[in-house]
């Protein structure tokens, strides 16, 4: 029996290999990386950043709204997401 | 069948014993994740004795891999082995599991980890792809070729080692940081997130018509939050299948390569800047070590408003997962598709208890630690604890791949549905945020903020 092959499974499997193509290219010509930074989307701790200590201390940035209020907006645009995630399982057919 | 639902019901309801306590897998591994924070902690705030795990330094591009072969290497791969060997030893124990059993097998799980640890702490593999991947790679290629040893078996336990690696990454996510760049920040990071979740959701299960929801729900968490780690929380919290976690992180990892090369050009290219270029990386490159680089690679005020949008997004992970984990218990449904009633008491049972254990340690960080003795005090503990999560994961990633055949990987695919759900739902994710990062930080709505 002779098997067929879709254009469209042509498509999907040649786009795979593209993508993996890109990637192995990218590693072996060590594209996108910094010198001064010993870590790239792999292994990587925070405290390797330079300088990391701005970015918990809060000196990167001096926020005029005080934590009480974002805390209160975070977590009522999660409440109002989650009830219209709900919603939205119900009735969506 | 509606007797099983029943019978089901009725086992679920109203069974919290005090024994659960040291009995279930998720209450043993807040307990294993509390020790090791707790020791992690004095170790560091007392300075009386060096509690750091085992870290393979860099090597290859001109560094010999044997150079870090020292004594200290020695004490610390003891020191690791000893403490986790130690403690899931224990926690099999009081699970019912035989010593003898559990003991030799765990010892073959970790000289795999150590293994894998190496292989991704070479140079190049290092900076691209994480140690979840290889420790995949390492599991997928025994368990397809000479296959399992029986004597391996016992310890193959991907979810113990999983929760307890989330409880312990838990005192790392502090929810402090949500002032960390203001409104600003809170919007690009939490206005995108859930929209682009439901979005996903919806598209996976009704247009792509995925059946397998845990999967769906995962590979959204990995998209919109953190990748990796989002990912192993969400599919912890939705009960997703060992494959559903291999396939998602793979996608994942994949793709953040090429967006944290691809990206920065692009936003380059565009003109855009690098205030709103920062923050438009850090809302939408997956991983946080990837966030850094890309965001390093526009200038400083980029690398700054990357790293600042994606450590408030950092913190989702702890409430999607318990959102995940508490939808995924009040809309199940009945056989005949009937939405089951669900009582409060039965949602208590039936919720992955781990996720309290994060919440906890995270919450312990945030509001007592961090008050109490500072957040370089708290830097210095997550340092020392982050390896212990991250031993944990490749525990775990290792025994995903061990119990996982090819087959499956090539099924949880299903015909490119997962590879365009991601790309789809990416593709929304970098549009939306880049509306809200205009309304913000283009400078024609609201104040520049000062970033230093």
């Amino acid at each position: 029996m002779k098997k067929h092959i879709s254009i469209g499974k042509i498509v999907k499997w040649g786009l795979g290999l593209a993508l993996l193509a890109s990637v192995l290219y990218i590693m072996f010509h060590h594209l996108g990386l910094i010198d001064s930074l010993d870590f790239g989307a792999g292994a990587y701790y925070y405290a390797d950043i330079p300088g990391f200590e701005k970015y918990v201390d809060g000196s990167s940035y001096q926020s005029q709204t005080p934590m009480s209020v974002l805390i209160l907006l975070f977590l009522i645009w999660g409440f109002l997401m989650y009830k219209g995630w709900g919603f939205l399982e119900k009735h969506m057919k | 069948m509606s007797k099983e639902v029943k019978k089901e019901e009725a086992i679920a309801e109203g069974h919290f014993r005090i024994s659960n306590l040291w009995k279930e897998e998720d209450w043993l591994a807040i307990w294993i994740g509390f020790i090791v924070i707790a020791i992690g902690s004095i170790s560091v705030l007392t300075g009386a004795f060096d509690f750091s795990a085992l870290k393979f330094s860099t090597w290859g591009n001109g560094k010999s891999l044997l150079e870090q072969f020292t004594p200290s290497f020695g004490a610390k791969l003891l020191l690791t082995a000893f403490v986790l060997g130690t403690l899931f030893t224990i926690g099999n124990v009081l699970r019912g599991k035989k010593v003898k059993e559990y003991l030799p097998a765990f010892a073959g799980i970790f000289a795999l980890a150590v293994l894998v640890r190496l292989i991704s702490a070479e140079y190049t593999l290092n900076r691209y792809l994480e140690w979840a991947f290889f420790a995949l790679a390492v599991g997928l290629l025994i368990a397809n070729t000479v296959g399992v040893p029986n004597w391996l078996k016992p310890a193959v336990q991907t979810e113990f080692y999983i929760k307890a690696g989330l409880v312990i990454m838990g005192f790392s996510v502090l929810f402090s940081n949500i002032v960390n760049f203001g409104l600003y920040g809170l919007g690009i990071a939490w206005l995108v997130t859930p929209i682009v979740i439901i979005f996903m959701w919806f598209l996976g299960t009704r247009v792509f018509k995925i059946n397998n929801k845990p999967f769906v729900i995962t590979l959204a968490a990995a998209t919109s939050v953190c990748g990796t780690s989002a990912a192993i929380a969400t599919g912890a919290a939705s009960r997703a299948k060992k494959s559903d976690l291999s396939v998602t992180v793979s996608i994942s990892i994949i793709f953040t390569v090429l967006m944290m090369v691809f990206e920065p050009v692009l936003i380059r290219v565009s003109g855009i800047g690098e205030l709103m270029g920062g923050a438009l990386i850090g809302g939408t490159v997956d991983s946080t070590g990837a966030v850094a680089v890309a965001g390093t690679a526009l200038g400083e005020t980029a690398q700054t408003a990357a790293v600042l949008v994606k450590s408030i997004q950092n913190i989702l992970i702890g409430f999607i997962a318990f959102a995940v984990a508490v939808f995924f218990t009040t809309h199940e449904k009945n056989a005949d598709g009937t939405k089951q009633k669900v009582t409060i008491a039965e949602v208590w049972y039936r919720l992955p208890k781990f996720i309290l254990g994060f919440f906890a340690a995270s919450l312990i960080a945030s509001f007592v630690v961090v008050p109490l003795a500072g957040k370089d005090a708290v830097s210095g503990i997550n340092t020392v604890l982050d390896q212990y999560k991250n031993w944990a994961f490749v525990l775990a990633f290792t025994s995903i791949g061990l119990d996982t055949n090819f087959r499956e990987i090539k099924e949880q695919m299903v015909g490119g549905k997962a590879m365009a759900l991601y790309i789809i739902g990416q593709t929304f994710n970098i549009v939306l945020t880049f509306a809200v990062v205009y309304l913000l930080l283009s400078g024609k709505f609201f104040p520049l903020p000062t970033l230093n």
